[in-house]
Formats: structure tokens, sequence, C-alpha cells
């Protein structure tokens, strides 16, 4: 039986290769992630492998560990400026220059094809500087990073919260979450309360944590978010015994799918671009961290609505009415019953999805909203050549390195939407 | 079909007025004191002469703005929160003193220690110095000045030890700073953080900023925008002219190009003409507007290459021009952007015609409309057409919000004096009231649009009924 067994994902994957752009597009975007990856060790100031003062060091990837934290950079290098020492021996990045460095002989936007004031053919800057000298080749894919980092976090922040708000206003409906009347009022009563708990007595915390990084405040906002979860938990155990009286423990239903949707109604009445111009101008550090997370926040709505309509479907199939014959929870038959089949529309929302962000992302550092002086992004490096009519060399790249993505990425949810629902195929 | 449009608009008005709650706390949340800003005083620390005109026109501002009054119809704070916090004047020393009632939880204490602050300032306002030794008093009236803006309990304590220092400088007999200091260390002394962990409910009635937030906007009183002080409705209605011009125009225009188009590829479908078309609109699509406005500008406005279009603003005619003149420099200005707002809605509406094209075309009645004999014009352009423009409806209204967004954009690059170019510039230059405004009536614009294409829907197509299924 083994060896015929028909798997899904095998059969996805063979539509999905039947579509030739898709596939191409696939395998372009996989090259790009590689590129992304290895952004610091393709581009950057500092040497891959260098022999100083008698030490070896690999200064670009132990630039890697020391974003992540996991080391610090020894004293002996904290304060050199890498290009001008004497190495014993060293081997440059393949384009040895690091996004953000400054090359002061070769400033005020040199073009590719000009004459430029470096030492060999080795160092020049083969996609032109800006007007600072910053190498936009460096730039270009340092800001391919950005633009992977944006898409997969903001995402991840649509996919979370699009997938449990969907499945729980679809599996419940208006009518299907019958709870203890005593529980309803409690809850209702005391969200406050939680909600008080959670952020007000932890509010200059949040505020504390905001101030020192973008990172550190998010990282506090959900440890808020786990006070208040932890309140209203401690709450429902505590009214369990009133249950037993009985006009409390009656059960009514909580419409649940209606304030479900009011929400999206919300989210969705508000152009993105403009609610998160709304909310970076409070914001007073502003980064493109910040930004993601703000996209990810507002770019749900659409996987809700997919996932609460297939759940409208899955919900009266046999195999769900079998979980429930079997007394599974509820928990259970979502997550493992009927999710897995709501999961078509949003593997293709998905992909269109990071194709959004990204492009949403380039918009607002285009415009120049939410992008910190040390963020390199693409949308920053065009903004950058507008000021300058004649360096078509910074408007050119970053643009076609965007609409590359957005095209491949929009042509991979299209290769998706084929292979994985044949019924829209028409 | 009445209780269903009652119905709708009914939950219109939580949702707007979710909205509204929501604009309303960013506001409240923006950075800056709004009087300060108002009266363009912010960072200013005045001199004796003019302080108390300068703390008249101050609250009178503040009174003009209701900031005298209560955020909320209620608050939900720690026990230790005083509910008379907002009336403390100056938005700094109010946030201030919040954060030490969070370290201390000892509202009188910490309210003794202001108040002893304030004394000190008087009185230091009125010592003279000897000409040697105003220096030392100047340091001194700035130490003090900054105590107001201060928490941290290390930084105080320098800051109270170099005050000592100043004043016993200038006269070794005066003790303002001993009391300072005996209220300071009361207030760390004794501590009642616990009163940070209890809730407190407290009820301000209708006298409070949003109540009076709401009604004025109902009235027709937007606020005063930061930037240009003047009403942000004059600066709206100023402005909303070009933007609403231009989305009509493209909205015309992607429809009269993507329709016929969509139709054409729905009868052409499958072929290699439809397949290239379909490509390219694709890619259309994909392009940032951003990119190619940005590379219209760089090589259709700009003398090296071709200098056929203006690059900004709306016209630049004079006044002795005549119409047909005037009617061409307002088309030369509207090419370039307008091509920008409508590419990339060209392939996006298309493909939906498309779609729902192909659904009629395999409809009953188009195969009857075939046996009658009908000519392929008419069963395309009359018979099915008009059934398939319904779904273009739906689509009508989420164009709406791409076009405010997109605006912004486009408004921004080619300087047209907009909606988008004014939220640009609003947020360059942090005019909180502004932003917040062209929100909600960005979103209250959405909203309408959604409610317009239902109702259109609702009168459209019979066969949908929204009584209860």
């Amino acid at each position: 039986m083994s060896e015929n067994k028909f798997s899904y994902r095998k059969h996805v994957w063979q539509q999905f290769k039947k579509n030739k752009p898709a596939l191409f597009a696939f395998r372009f975007i996989s090259v790009m992630a590689v590129i992304a990856l290895c952004a610091s060790i393709l581009a950057n100031e500092k040497p891959l492998y260098c022999k100083y003062k008698g030490d070896t060091y690999f200064p670009a990837f132990r630039e890697y560990a020391v974003d992540m934290g996991i080391v610090k950079w020894p004293k002996e290098l904290l304060n050199i400026s890498w290009k001008t020492e004497e190495y014993e021996s060293v081997v440059w990045a393949p384009v040895p220059y690091g996004s953000t460095e400054f090359d002061y002989m070769n400033d005020r936007y040199k073009s590719p094809m000009d004459e430029q004031d470096v030492k060999s053919t080795r160092w020049h800057h083969w996609l032109g500087t800006d007007e600072q000298g910053r190498d936009v080749l460096s730039g270009v894919i340092h800001g391919t990073q950005t633009a992977f980092v944006v898409g997969i976090v903001s995402v991840g922040i649509t996919l979370l919260i699009g997938i449990f708000l969907g499945a729980v206003a679809g599996y419940y409906g208006d009518h299907d979450l019958q709870i203890s009347r005593v529980r309803f009022w409690i809850n209702f009563i005391f969200l406050p309360m939680a909600f008080f708990y959670g952020f007000q007595v932890r509010s200059y915390s949040i505020s504390d944590a905001f101030a020192e990084s973008a990172y550190s405040g998010f990282v506090q906002i959900f440890l808020s978010f786990l006070v208040f979860l932890l309140v209203m938990f401690i709450l429902n155990v505590l009214i369990w015994p009133l249950k037993k009286i009985s006009f409390l423990g009656t059960k009514v239903a909580f419409p649940i799918d209606l304030i479900i949707n009011r929400i999206i109604e919300v989210v969705v009445s508000v152009p993105g671009l403009i609610l998160i111009m709304a909310v970076v101008a409070v914001i007073a550090k502003p980064s493109v961290f910040v930004v993601m997370i703000l996209i990810g926040l507002m770019g749900w709505t659409g996987i809700a609505r997919f996932v609460r309509a297939e759940m409208l479907r899955v919900k009266k199939m046999e195999f769900m009415e079998a979980a429930k014959a079997f007394g599974y929870s509820d928990f259970r038959s979502i997550v493992k019953h009927a999710l897995p089949n709501c999961m078509t529309p949003v593997f293709i929302a998905a992909a269109f999805g990071i194709a959004g962000a990204i492009l949403t992302e380039s918009t607002l550092s285009f415009l120049g909203i939410g992008v910190a002086p040390e963020d390199v992004t693409w949308g920053s490096l065009l903004n950058a050549g507008r000021s300058n009519q004649n360096a078509h060399w910074l408007i050119l790249t970053p643009g076609i390195a965007i609409f590359i993505v957005v095209t491949f990425f929009n042509l991979i949810g299209e290769g998706l939407t084929d292979a994985l629902d044949p019924r829209q195929k028409k | 079909m009445l209780k269903y449009l009652l119905k709708r608009i009914l939950f219109f008005v939580p949702t707007i007025w979710i909205i509204s709650l929501l604009t309303f706390s960013l506001s409240v949340n923006s950075p800056g004191d709004p009087v300060d800003i108002m009266l363009n005083t912010a960072g200013e620390s005045g001199q004796n002469a003019d302080k108390q005109a300068k703390q008249k026109e101050y609250d009178a501002m503040r009174e003009k703005l209701h900031l005298n009054l209560p955020v909320f119809y209620f608050d939900i704070s720690s026990l230790a929160e005083p509910d008379t916090l907002y009336k403390i004047p100056k938005k700094l020393h109010r946030e201030n003193l919040d954060r030490l009632v969070s370290m201390y939880g000892n509202w009188p204490l910490v309210s003794a220690y202001y108040h002893q602050i304030e004394g000190t300032e008087k009185k230091v306002d009125q010592i003279s110095a000897p000409d040697s030794l105003k220096d030392e008093l100047i340091k001194a009236r700035l130490l003090i000045s900054e105590l107001y803006y201060k928490y941290d309990e290390v930084v105080l304590r320098e800051k109270h030890k170099k005050i000592s220092e100043a004043l016993h400088k200038i006269n070794p007999s005066f003790d303002y700073d001993h009391s300072l200091l005996v209220s300071y260390d009361d207030m760390v002394l004794h501590l009642a953080t616990w009163k940070n962990y209890l809730p407190s409910f407290h009820w301000n009635g209708y006298q409070n900023q949003y109540h009076i937030w709401l009604t004025n906007l109902f009235k027709g009183d937007f606020g005063t925008s930061y930037y240009h002080k003047r009403s942000v409705l004059d600066l709206i209605s100023e402005r909303i002219m070009p933007t609403i011009v231009y989305s009509f125009l493209s909205i015309i225009i992607a429809f009269l190009v993507s329709i016929p188009l969509g139709v054409s590829a729905a009868v052409t479908r499958g072929t290699k003409k439809e397949k290239v078309i379909t490509i390219l609109l694709f890619i259309l699509y994909s392009l940032p507007s951003f990119w190619i406005g940005t590379l219209l500008i760089n090589y259709f406005t700009n003398p090296i290459f071709f200098d056929w279009f203006p690059s900004t603003g709306l016209k630049d005619f004079d006044d002795q021009a005549g119409f047909f003149e005037r009617l061409s420099n307002y088309v030369d200005h509207m090419v370039l952007p307008l091509f920008c707002y409508t590419y990339s809605s060209f392939a996006f509406i298309s493909r939906q015609m498309r779609g729902s094209m192909i659904q009629t075309l395999n409809q009953d009645y188009i195969r009857t409309a075939w046996a009658k004999g009908l000519s392929e014009r008419k069963i395309y352009w009359k018979h099915a057409l008009r059934n398939s423009l319904l779904p273009l409806i739906t689509l009508m209204s989420s164009v709406f919000p791409s076009l405010i967004a997109g605006s912004v954009v486009i408004e921004y690059l080619f300087t047209l004096p907009g909606m988008g170019l004014l939220a640009y510039e609003s947020e360059v230059s942090k005019d909180y009231p502004v932003i917040y405004i062209i929100m909600l009536f960005s979103a209250a614009l959405t909203l309408i649009g959604y409610l317009v294409a239902d109702i259109l829907y609702a009168i459209v197509d019979p066969r949908i009924s929204y009584g209860k299924k």
C-alpha cells in the first residue's frame, strides 16, 4: 500500500511544477532568499577573513553572532577602521562595502560608468554610489534582506491572527459558543481589570522598553498580553463554583462571529497606508521593525475571511461530526481536523501577502516614513535617487529589485492557486 | 429591503464609533504638549517678567483646547493615581508626576513635593545676586526648572545637591533647598507602591475631552492644525478638490479601459493573444507605482531625455490664458499622474471582468441566445456584459480605499496639492490633528463606499435576498 500512497504534498508540487512561470519565480525567489540570508557575507565593509596582529579573525561571520547577541566584539576589534588597517593576510567580501558605510572618496553620486577614486577594479562601485558615497550594490543586497524579513515577519503575524480569529469565527458562528451566564458577565465586567493588570500597571515598563528599542518594546507588550490572559484565566477558574447555581449556570450564546466581523470591518475600513502613517507619527523612534509589525497587524483580515469561509464549509462535513461523536475537544477538532482542510486559501493569500507587505514597506520607506537612518531598504535607496534626476542608477536597480520580488511572489501565488485549488481555474 | 438597509446602517454606526475612539486615543497619546505647540512656546523657558503673562496665555489656550478637562467619560486607574491629575496644567509636568506616583504610590506626598518645587522656583525667582554670582543664580534656576521633568532618584539627588551648592554660594543662609529635600525624602521613604496594584474606577461625567471632541466633529469643528494654525476643515476642503477630480477621472479611465479588455480576454480565452495580454497586465499590476512615477518624472520631464510633460503641480498658466490654453495646460499636467493612478487597476479590474464574463458566458441563456442566432456582438456586449458587470460594484468599493492610499504617493511624487500630499506633509511636520482627521475621513469615506456598494447591489440584483437565511 505504501508504495502507491497518494501524497497530497507531492501532488501539489507536481501541479505547481506544470506552471512554468511560477516554477521559475519560485526558483528565483529561492536564490534571492539565499542572497538575503548571506547579505552580510556578500557585502560587508569588514573582511571575511583576516590575520591581524598575529590573530586570525572572521569578522563578517562574527557579525551574525554579534547581531544575534551571542557574542560581543573583542576589545581589540571594537574601534578599528577596517579599511585602513594593515593586515598580514586578508580576504574581503565580494562587495567590500557595508550598506551604511560612507566612501568619502566617491561621494556625490558616482555613476557606475564614471571614473571612481578607488585602489583597483576590485574596489569599484559596480552600481555607483549615492550622495554620501554609500555603495548601491551593497544597499540592494542588504535591502533584499530587509525585504525578506519584512515579508516573513508581517505575513507571520498576519497568519497567526488571521487563522486564529477566522477559525474561531467560522467554527462557532454566532450560536455555537455556549458559555454560562455568569461567565459571560464576569468576563465582560472584568475585562477592564485584566487590561489594568496587563497594560496599565506595566505601562512604564512598556514605554521604557520602547524608548530603548522597538524590539524590547514588543517583547514587553507580549508579556503584558500574557499577564492579561493569566488574569482572565484565574478569574474563570475562580467563578467555576458559581456555575452550579442554576440561574447563573444557564448557557447563553456568545456572538463571537458578529464581534470578529465587526473587528474586521474596523480594520478594513481604514486604508492601511494612512493608518500606519498615523500610528508611526506617535512612535518616538520608528524603524522598519515597527513598520513590519504594523503591516502584520493590519493585514490579517483577508486571511481571517478566507479561513472563516472555509471553516463554514468544513464544519458541515461528516468527519467533523465524527470528531464530535468521538467526544474530541473543540480545540482538537479545530486544530487537528478542521484547520488542515482550511489551509488552501491561506497559502495562496500568504504568497500574495508577502508581495503586498514588501510593496507597502517600500512605499513607506520611499516616502521616508518609518525608516531609521540606519535602515537600508529598497524604498529608501529609491528615495535617495529622487533628489538627483541624473542619478538613474539609484532609481533603476532598487526599483527592479522591488518589481522582481513583488511580481515573483505574485506569480507564486498564482501558481499555488492553480495547484491547490483547481476549481478556481476555468 | 428597507429592513436590510436599516440593519446595514445600524452596523455602520458602531464601526465608525470605534474608529473615532481609535483616532482619539492616538491623538491623546501623540507626543508634545498641544498647548505649547499652538502657542509656539515649546522648549522655551520664560524669564521672570513675562512668566505670569505666559502662564495666563497658556491657561487660556488650554481652556480653549478643552485640555483642562478629564480625557474620557471614565478612568480606570490605580488607587495610587489621583483622579484630579488632569488639573495640573503642563502636560510634561503631569507626565512626570504620573511617573513619580507609579514609583512611590503616595499621591499626597508626591503632590507636596511638586508644590515644594513650585514654591522653591518662585522664591528663587525673586532673589537677586551680585554680578559675580549671576551665573550661579541662572544655573540654580535652570536646575530647578529641570526638576519638573526628572524622576530617576540618582539624577534627582545629584540635581538637589547642585542646587544647594549654587544657592549657598549666593547666600549661605538660604534654606529653600532644605525643605525641598525634606519633601523629597518624605516621598521616597513613605512608599505605598501597593496602591499601584489596586484598580480604581472613576466616573468623569460628560464634561470630558472626548465628548467635546466628538460633538465638535458633528458640528463640523475638526480642530486646528498645529502647523498651519488654521481650521483642519478649511485645510481639507481646500485640498480635497484635486484628489476628488483625479480619483474620479482615474476610476472612469480604469473602467473604460479594463471592461473592454476583460470582455475581449474572456471572449478570446485560450488564444495566444490573450495570454500575452494577460502576462502584460500581470506585469503592470506588479509594478510599484512610486517607482513608475519616479521613472516617468525622470525620463519624461527631464531635458536630458524627453522634456514632454511638466513634472509638478496642477497648472502653470497665467491669468490671461484662454480657455483652450488652460484646458490643454490642465491636461498636460494630468497625463503622468493619471497614468500612475490607473495602470495597476487595469490588470486588477480586467481580471475580475474576465472572470465574471466567463462565468456568464457559461450560462444557459447565453446558449439560448446563440441558438436563437443572435449576432456575436449582441450576445457579448448586450446580454453577457450586463450581467457580468454586477461584481464590479463590489470592486468599485474596494478601489476607493486604495485610491486614497495611492493618492499619498502620487501626489507626493507630482506635488499635487491634494489630500494625499496634505497627509504626507502633516506626517513630516508632525501635524497630528490633520493626520488623525484625514484618517477618520478616509475611514468614513471607505465605509460609505462599502455601504453604497451594498445598497446598489440590493437594488440592481433582485436575486439577492437580505432576509434571514
